[in-house]
């Protein structure tokens, strides 16, 4: 075993000893309707993200109970629940009572990260004196919380040496209780865990494992370092043995890390129904594109890396990205007019007739983000003019909605507007210019 | 399932903790009292400012809205049991 990668908190002082929580919201968009809703309360509900959409993406702790779990399309969901009840999401609400969390936490800790819409990870080693266990911390956040969100939302709640530990505590906590890992129980929760139960361990990953006969992640103790390069590489060979040791991975531990500003903006959307029509998916490119500059330009940052991908129905991607160099972009119209010349170039031979095949999927994204005060200013009058134009336009925007002065690119179009995802991947935004 | 209706509501409702708590409303001439504020959140309509209040009247859930520029409440969906 490789000592130099255990850490010595076991030979800490209690009061001293790394603690950490993370916070999971039971069942979480489904449980804030049913508060919202008591004839829904003790039944099965199941959120959609829109009215007509066909994939269930929170289930009610009832509806699981019937077997129907997150992501699960409608029809298959019915079978397991015929009296399954499908309410559209609200996110304004969801995203509302997240703000709420975030202020309770932060009212325990001063060390709270917002993990996705429903989980935090808070961090409790400097406040040791105020909770000094488990079940007192856990009995003051269910206080705040039912006081706060109501009496009908529940938590898990796991507790650890670590990021990882508290994750993985969380995940063995049943509904509204917690579960603390510790050094007495440290081996034996390793040695129940399979490797597709770790944060950080991907599909693919848990496959490779797998085929060496890792299934679970007490085994990796048993492979010696050799071994876990050869068939992993320099990187992930150390991030399994941490793993392997209950310890904190590179993924985790670069949320206690600040992040100056975000490194990359993006919006992607399933659309209402598969089509081969080109003139419809770059109507779709356009709209989405116009959300994720808007959000970069408000977060004053600026693009060097552009790109959008669309999946078909047969499960194909298509897609394409351009590097900009010494150029930064965050106007809708420039971002645009670059992904349109990708989409033209992959598409010459069909255009402007029908696509290949049934797009179903949409997604473009601006990467490569710095702040615009680090770039150099372009003096053309031209530029000048038309950075004049959008910081007019996002003026009207902001005081009015998103696409209340738009491009006529969108006339006759379903617009889609604005939404905040559930994992949150853009909360230095929604934190800071939503509500 | 909840029905649309997006009409005009009077609100009554009482100051407490610096935090305005409706009490009853009246919709179509018949006056609701409010059993239970079951959920409250705030969200943003551009740069307007509102409040959504589900409350049980009647054994009923209403979806009160409060427009805090306007000053105006509306009655937004109602729940229908199936």
């Amino acid at each position: 075993m490789d000592r130099e990668l255990a850490t010595p908190s076991e030979t800490l002082p209690e009061a001293l000893r790394p603690w950490f929580a993370l916070i999971d919201m039971n069942s979480y968009f489904a449980t804030l309707e049913q508060q919202a809703n008591p004839y829904l309360r003790g039944k099965p509900v199941g959120i959609l993200k829109e009215s007509g959409r066909s994939c269930v993406i929170s289930a009610s702790k009832e509806a699981k109970a019937l077997g129907v779990h997150t992501g699960e399309y409608l029809g298959e969901a019915r079978k397991k629940a015929p009296h399954l009840i499908t309410i559209p999401a609200d996110f304004d609400r969801y995203f509302h009572n997240t703000k709420q969390l975030h202020s309770i936490f932060t009212e325990l800790s001063p060390d709270v990260d917002l993990f996705s819409l429903d989980e935090a990870f808070i961090e409790l080693t400097s406040c040791r004196t105020l909770y000094p266990d488990a079940r007192s911390f856990f009995e003051v956040t269910q206080k705040r919380i039912q006081e706060k969100l109501g009496s009908w939302v529940t938590f898990s709640m796991g507790l650890g040496a670590n990021r990882l530990q508290a994750k993985l505590g969380s995940e063995l906590s049943v509904p509204n209780s917690y579960f603390e890992i510790t050094p007495a129980n440290l081996d034996a929760v390793l040695a129940e865990t399979k490797v597709e139960q770790i944060c950080g361990i991907g599909f693919r990953l848990a496959k490779r494992l797998q085929l060496l006969g890792i299934t679970h992640v007490y085994q990796l103790n048993f492979c010696d370092d050799e071994y876990l390069t050869k068939h992993f590489g320099p990187f992930w060979s150390r991030q399994l043995r941490l793993i392997g040791q209950g310890q904190e991975t590179h993924f985790l531990d670069l949320r206690s890390q600040a992040q100056e500003h975000m490194k990359s903006v993006s919006r992607s959307k399933t659309l209402f129904f598969a089509t081969r029509d080109s003139k419809y998916v770059e109507q779709m490119i356009y709209n989405l594109t116009e959300d994720m500059c808007f959000k970069a330009r408000r977060m004053k940052l600026v693009g060097c890396d552009v790109g959008f991908s669309l999946r078909d129905t047969n499960g194909q991607h298509w897609g394409g990205r351009t590097h900009l160099r010494q150029r930064w972009v965050s106007q809708t119209n420039e971002v645009f007019s670059l992904l349109n010349t990708i989409f033209h170039d992959i598409y010459q031979s069909y255009l402007p007739r029908e696509l290949p095949s049934k797009i179903i999927k949409v997604g473009v994204w601006l990467g490569g983000l710095r702040p615009c005060s680090e770039i150099p200013l372009c003096w053309l009058p031209e530029s000048q003019k038309q950075a004049q134009v959008f910081a007019a336009i996002d003026k009207v925007n902001e005081k009015h909605g998103l696409y209340t002065v738009t491009s006529g690119k969108l006339l006759n179009f379903r617009i889609v507007k604005p939404e905040v995802t559930g994992y949150l991947g853009d909360k230095t935004y929604q934190m800071q210019f939503t509500g | 399932m909840y029905q649309p209706i997006h009409e005009s509501v009077a609100v009554a409702g009482v100051y407490e903790q610096g935090r305005f708590r409706p009490v009853k409303f009246r919709w179509q001439k018949r006056l609701f009292q409010i059993q239970e504020i079951c959920s409250v959140h705030d969200f943003r309509d551009g740069t307007v400012q509102k409040r959504r209040f589900s409350v049980l009247a009647n054994q009923t859930v209403f979806l009160l809205e409060f427009d805090r520029r306007q000053e105006s409440w509306m009655l937004e969906e109602i729940w229908i049991e199936n």
